[in-house]
Parts: structure tokens; sequence; C-alpha cells
């Protein structure tokens, strides 16, 4: 795996050694993050790495009594919103929706009907706001109204007020 | 289309992403890492720069005014100066001590709200450093002649000077005050965009739409 070979230089620092290891086990979210808030492969690849060299950075002070994805999520979205809302938007490219679709390698047997989905998600998800990119995100992982009520920094009830609103407004904009 | 069904779609994805190459995570080379330091370093930087400038100039306005406590004007000009340069420092440390809040580890409003209070600062702080030149440029050349030409600046540049300096900033406070009615609006928002700090005005720009996903 690229991931690994390119990591086999630095692995002399076993604090390195154990982060490397955490962020192999859950890098999926570094990568469904970066597809949330980045349209272009490039853009995508270069969020990752943003998002990547960010937990790096602050890594040493990570408390391992908390989940290690609830720490990496809260991270990895707050690069995300940052990298669109500032120095992303002089760098990323535009590129339409059907480029989008195109970046991303074609599955052997997708179906029409779940390219269409896909396409419909994309689409949706392009369409929110950053704070509720996140949240639909999270939901969409299955975590927790607990665990994504700490994440974003609102309460559970909030959660659960703003999830039923984007269940409202799908039905209405993905009729 | 319901949201449970958009999951299926978030599986596809979530299949093609891990079949995507091209995504790889060569993390940890040190120019990446200096990369991402911080959102915030162009303004740490010049934090760091005005805090050093006023550092320095608090050393040289107090030798001044130590070394001219014989003249009531220069003693003046000395200590007026070095109050303003005091308040330049306390202005960066403030603003270096809120840019240190902004944990990327914390909870994503949490950090907007930091944002926030460094924008504030700067929105209201900086122009109470400038705002005085309209008086202050005068204790400043009465410096610079009298270090510079071994002379004192004439009385006469107070008599026009004062009165044109507290007009100035006076009109300057109104002016302030008019642009930032509400029905003015976007002129205080330019305004405070000016002050801000590109950096910073980003951030805020989306701090009310934050502030409403907060609401319940």
């Amino acid at each position: 795996m690229e991931y690994t070979a390119s990591m086999t230089a630095q692995t002399a620092d076993p604090r390195r050694q154990q982060f490397e290891t955490l962020l192999q086990a859950h890098r999926g979210i570094v990568f469904k993050v970066a597809a949330t808030y980045a349209a272009h492969a490039e853009d995508r690849a270069d969020l990752a790495q943003d998002i990547a060299a960010q937990l790096w950075r602050a890594y040493p002070g990570y408390d391992p009594q908390r989940p290690f994805p609830t720490w990496m999520y809260r991270i990895a979205l707050n690069v995300a919103i940052s990298w669109l809302r500032g120095e992303g938007q002089r760098r990323r490219r535009t590129v339409s929706l059907d480029d989008n679709l195109h970046d991303l390698p074609d599955e052997q047997g997708v179906d029409v009907e779940a390219r269409q989905r896909l396409e419909v998600l994309q689409r949706f998800i392009a369409a929110l706001d950053p704070m509720h990119r996140a949240l639909l995100l999270l939901y969409l992982e299955d975590r927790s109204y607990r665990e994504i009520a700490e994440i974003l920094g609102i309460s559970e009830t909030n959660v659960a007020t703003r999830i039923s609103r984007l269940k409202q407004r799908i039905r209405q904009d993905v009729a | 289309m319901e949201l449970d069904e958009l999951k299926l779609a978030w599986q596809t994805l979530d299949r093609r992403l891990q079949q995507q190459t091209a995504l790889n995570l060569q993390l940890l080379t040190e120019s990446r890492i200096d990369k991402v330091r911080s959102r915030l370093r162009p303004l740490w930087f010049g934090q760091v720069i005005q805090l050093i400038v006023g550092v320095l100039l608090t050393v040289a306005f107090a030798s001044f005014w130590i070394a001219n406590t014989g003249s009531p004007t220069l003693l003046a000009s000395g200590l007026v100066m070095h109050a303003w340069s005091v308040a330049l420092i306390i202005s960066a440390v403030m603003e270096l001590l809120l840019i240190t809040r902004i944990d990327y580890a914390g909870p994503v409003l949490t950090i907007q709200k930091s944002l926030a209070q460094l924008r504030l600062w700067r929105t209201r702080v900086s122009p109470w450093l400038g705002l005085p030149f309209w008086l202050l440029w005068m204790p400043l050349m009465a410096i610079a002649f009298k270090q510079l030409f071994g002379v004192q600046m004439h009385a006469s540049v107070y008599y026009i000077g004062i009165p044109i300096g507290i007009v100035g900033m006076l009109a300057m406070v109104w002016f302030h005050r008019w642009a930032h009615r509400p029905e003015r609006r976007h002129i205080g928002e330019a305004i405070d965009a000016e002050s801000a700090g590109r950096s910073v005005t980003r951030a805020q720009r989306y701090l009310d739409e934050i502030a409403r996903f907060g609401d319940e």
C-alpha cells in the first residue's frame, strides 16, 4: 500500500508510528470529509493531505481516553470548512458536478439506479452550507446524535431538529 | 427520495473512494506540515512584528523622555508616544492570545466563536490605535526634530495642529458611527473588513450562518 510505503522511512518515532496506525485504521474519515468538501480530484487529494498533516500537528494534544474518530472528525471538519471558506477558495478548481462524478473511478457492476442516487447525493451536498454538510456527513456515517453534538458543538436536541429539517429539505428538493 | 436512501448512495461513494488510488495519504513531510501550520499564520506573523516594533518603540520613547525631563514639551511628547507604543504591545499580545485559543481539535462552533472574538478585537481596537494619530503626529514630529536636528519644534505647530486634530478625530468618530447605522450597514461592513484583515474577515463572513446553525 502506497500509504504505508510512504511512511516507512519515518517510523522510527514510536509516537509517529502509533499515530500512523490510528490514521491507517480511520483513513476513510479523511477521504470522506475531503470528498464532501472538495469537488475536484486534485483538490480532494490536497485537502486530504492538509487534514492528515493537521491531525499529526494536533496529535500531541489528543487524549487517548477519548474516542479517536470523534477527535479526528472535529479536526477533519474544521480543516475542511476552513479550506472551503478560506485558502481553498483561491486554490480549488471550478468544475461541474458531472466532472466531479467522472473523477471518481467507476465501480464494476454499479447499476444505473445507484449512479443516479450518487449524482443526487453529490448535488444535494454541493447545495448545502459547510455546517449542514458536516451534519449530513456524520448522519450518513451513522454517528449517534450524541457524537454529532460533541463534534459540532451543538446540543443533541439541535442535532435532532437539524436532521429532521434536512429530511424535509430532501423531500422537497430531491423529489 | 428520503434521507435514508441517500445512505445507499453514500455507501457507493465510500466504495469508490476506497478504490481511488489518487487519494494516498503521503503525509508528514515537513513541507506539508509547515503548509498547514496555521490558517491564521499571516495574521500571527503580523502580530509578532507589531509586538517587536512595539517593544523597540517603547524602549526608544522611554529613553527619549528620560533624557528630556528638563523640557516639559519634550517630556510630554515622549510620554504620550510611550503610552501609544505600550498600547501597540497590548493589542499585539491580545491578538496573539486569541489566535492561540483557536484549536482545530475543538468543536466547530467554538472555533468559529474564537474567530469572531478575534475579529471583534481587531475591528474595535485597530481603529483606536490609528485614530489618535490625528494628534500624535505632533509629539512624534517633536521627537524627530529633537533627535534628527537637535532642535525643538515650533510651538505654532501645536496651535494649528491641535484644533485640526481634534476636529479630524471627532469627524472620524462621527463617520464611523454614521457608517455603522443599520440603514448603511454595507458601508460599515466594508470599513470593518478593511480594518479586520482578510484572513479574519473570511472567517467572520460565515459567523452569522454558524450562529444560526447553533440556534435551536
